[in-house]
């Protein structure tokens, strides 16, 4: 979708880009948090809206940004769970529980999820960005907030981690 | 960055088996009309600065010949601005009219047929939860018409080059007017004809134009004397006597000092006391809510590094299309 900053800042213009990033966005939320996905979505869109004025096109694209605000939401939204839960059942929620549960139910191979499950939150982040929302590495470290070099830096780690991991276990199953 | 390294991650064994698992279903229709329904009330209730009516739109009619890094300036600070009467001090004047007294006697140089003005700048952005502010050199070749070609380098090494066409003033730079007052007449109703009108007081725009006129180093002198006097006499400016750049290197700021309650921003540019040049535009958050969904910019600066006339422009820009 070609769009400019006028696109973005212009209320009048900003609209078609429910249509345009709304079923992506939602993906995104879905997968990380189902339960709260359909409400979290007109909380994005809002929260865009509103930050509109502080999209910068010399920092990347619409969708970059975008997926920034949805992921900033959905902090928040973990947050004012985590303030809500009894103590005694407050958890350190960093999102983890929610994509393990989707990635078990689609039986991914436990090394895998194992592997995921030993990154950093930085790493998986950028990597299920890629993978899942199909973003760019330069859109993904847009979406996290971290410069593109941080970025590239990090999934070379990531990716070097998995592989080592994936190597490992299979080596320590093999007959 | 970024083929190599999706291709990386594509080879790891188990990729696709991840990526299947990230499958959802589309949301219904009634998810998305939610979204579309809140963007529609927030855009009804939102309202054009007090003091700039709607106008019809320009784009970058003063934004004539420069490199997409002061675009990128522009966007990153917006709030609407809280009218106050302050005048110019007495302070500003006197730093406006020192400054003009140089300008007025430093020799300019033009851009001749097939020559190019070539600026290598330094632009750091500091974000938010970000560390330490990223830093893109920035070079542009602007031609005697106004076309830009420019070149970025962000700090990973990634290169992005582009080729813009001139967007001239309504009339030739000699036919500005030399007196200050008559400048600032002469230029209002062309920045409220632009997108600056939109998210800015007419007196900020013009702060903004008058700053674009004297970075692009292409107004004879007794123009430049005549914008630097024209800042003076805007209200809300204020000015830093020992600013420095990001380099180091010492000048006077003039300020422009911007507060919506929630959000306080100042833009500066500071200029050399010796040259009148432009040296750095920078936009300082000063305020930023404490509770939002957003990650604001804190810091915002476009240094001139060097700046000269060429003959051609480098190899790898020449054949660019434009857009």
């Amino acid at each position: 979708m070609g769009l400019d900053r006028d696109s973005i800042v212009d209320p009048s213009r900003f609209e078609p880009l429910v249509d345009a990033y709304g079923p992506a966005l939602h993906a995104f939320l879905v997968r990380r948090a189902p339960d709260a996905a359909d409400d979290l979505l007109a909380e994005v869109w809002l929260a865009a809206f509103q930050a509109r004025r502080t999209f910068d096109p010399g920092r990347g694209s619409v969708r970059g940004w975008l997926f920034g605000v949805a992921r900033n939401v959905l902090f928040a939204h973990r947050r004012r769970d985590r303030a809500r839960a009894p103590t005694t059942l407050a958890t350190d929620d960093d999102g983890w529980e929610a994509v393990d549960a989707r990635l078990d139910a689609a039986a991914l191979a436990p090394a895998m999820r194992a592997a995921l499950a030993d990154l950093p939150d930085i790493e998986r982040d950028l990597l299920l960005l890629i993978a899942w929302e199909q973003l760019t590495p330069a859109e993904a470290a847009q979406a996290v907030g971290v410069p593109a070099a941080t970025a590239r830096t990090r999934l070379y780690r990531a990716r070097t981690r998995m592989r080592a991991h994936l190597a490992m276990t299979t080596e320590g199953s093999a007959p | 960055m970024t083929d190599e390294i999706r291709h990386d991650l594509e080879s790891l064994p188990g990729w696709g088996e991840l990526v299947a698992a990230g499958r959802v279903a589309p949301p219904g229709v009634a998810i998305l009309e939610r979204s579309r329904s809140a963007v529609r009330r927030a855009a009804d209730t939102t309202q054009p600065p007090a003091t700039v009516p709607a106008r019809r739109t320009r784009r970058g009619a003063l934004r004539f010949g420069l490199a997409t890094a002061a675009a990128a300036a522009v966007a990153v600070a917006a709030s609407l601005m809280v009218e106050s009467p302050a005048g110019p001090t007495a302070a500003v004047a006197a730093a406006t009219e020192r400054l003009a007294n140089v300008a007025a006697s430093v020799p300019g140089d033009t851009v001749g047929p097939g020559q190019f003005r070539y600026r290598l700048e330094q632009v750091s952005q500091l974000m938010q939860r970000e560390p330490a502010p990223t830093v893109t050199r920035s070079e542009s070749w602007t031609a005697a018409d106004g076309s830009v070609w420019t070149r970025s380098t962000d700090p990973g090494g990634e290169v992005r080059r582009g080729r813009y066409p001139a967007t001239p003033l309504p009339a030739p730079l000699a036919d500005l007017p030399r007196e200050p007052r008559a400048l600032l007449r002469y230029l209002e109703p062309i920045v409220d004809d632009t997108d600056m009108a939109e998210e800015y007081s007419t007196e900020h725009a013009l702060f903004r134009a008058l700053h674009d006129l004297l970075r692009a180093d292409e107004a004879p002198p007794d123009l430049r004397a005549a914008l630097i006097r024209a800042v003076g006499l805007l209200p809300h400016v204020g000015v830093e006597e020992a600013s420095a750049d990001a380099l180091g290197r010492p000048g006077i700021g003039l300020v422009w000092h911007q507060d919506d309650g929630t959000l306080a921003r100042q833009e500066a540019f500071v200029i050399d006391p010796a040259t009148a040049r432009v040296l750095e535009y920078r936009s300082t958050a000063t305020k930023v809510p404490v509770v939002d969904h957003t990650v604001y910019p804190l810091e915002y600066r476009t240094t001139l590094v060097e700046t000269s006339i060429v003959e051609e422009l480098p190899a790898d820009m020449r054949d660019l299309p434009v857009g």
